[in-house]
């Protein structure tokens, strides 16, 4: 672009915060005990016997048991190789409920 | 009822999840509250269900300790 400029993070900004592109085991082991404590929310309404939207809602999402490892840690990305990437570059991925993909993507 | 312990923090949520947590008169991390089985309840619950830990009771105790 500019002659001899490298068009790198560092040479436009001078900081450079890196990102893993998997979780590692202690992130992944975190993930699951969180989809499972949201489990044991949706169950605890369940059994209640209240009936509304948000809860037929809820219990059409999958189980943590019944979630491959590809939907437990990564998410629908329309722009990354694969279409996919981690779950950990979703803000706020520890407080927001992201099992599903788009229909034709779930494989 | 519903015993309802805020167990993570609205903090960087969008405004109506805040507003759930606040409805459901939670104020602080590891507050306790008790509501009955309604479904304008059950839906605020399920709205930041990340955030809490909620059991079933039967009857909601007294202020024994």
């Amino acid at each position: 672009m500019f002659g001899a400029f490298r068009a790198t993070i560092i040479a436009y900004g001078g900081l450079l915060w890196k990102m893993p592109a998997e979780m590692n085991k202690t992130r992944k082991a975190n993930v699951r005990k969180r989809l499972k404590a949201v489990d044991k929310v949706i169950a605890a309404v369940a059994e209640s016997g209240v009936k509304c939207k948000a809860l037929t809602l809820a219990l059409q999402l999958p189980k943590e048991s019944e979630m491959k490892p590809r939907d437990k840690y990564t998410v629908f990305s329309k722009n990354h190789k694969g279409y996919r990437k981690g779950l950990h570059k979703v803000p706020k991925f520890t407080k927001v409920t992201m099992r599903t993909s788009p229909p034709g993507f779930t494989s | 009822f519903f015993k309802i312990t805020l167990r993570r923090s609205p903090i960087g949520l969008p405004r109506k999840h805040r507003a759930a947590v606040k409805a459901l008169g939670l104020s602080k991390l590891s507050q306790t509250v008790y509501h009955s089985h309604t479904p304008i309840i059950a839906g605020m619950i399920l709205k930041v269900k990340e955030l809490l830990e909620v059991k079933n009771v039967k009857r909601v105790p007294t202020p024994e300790e």
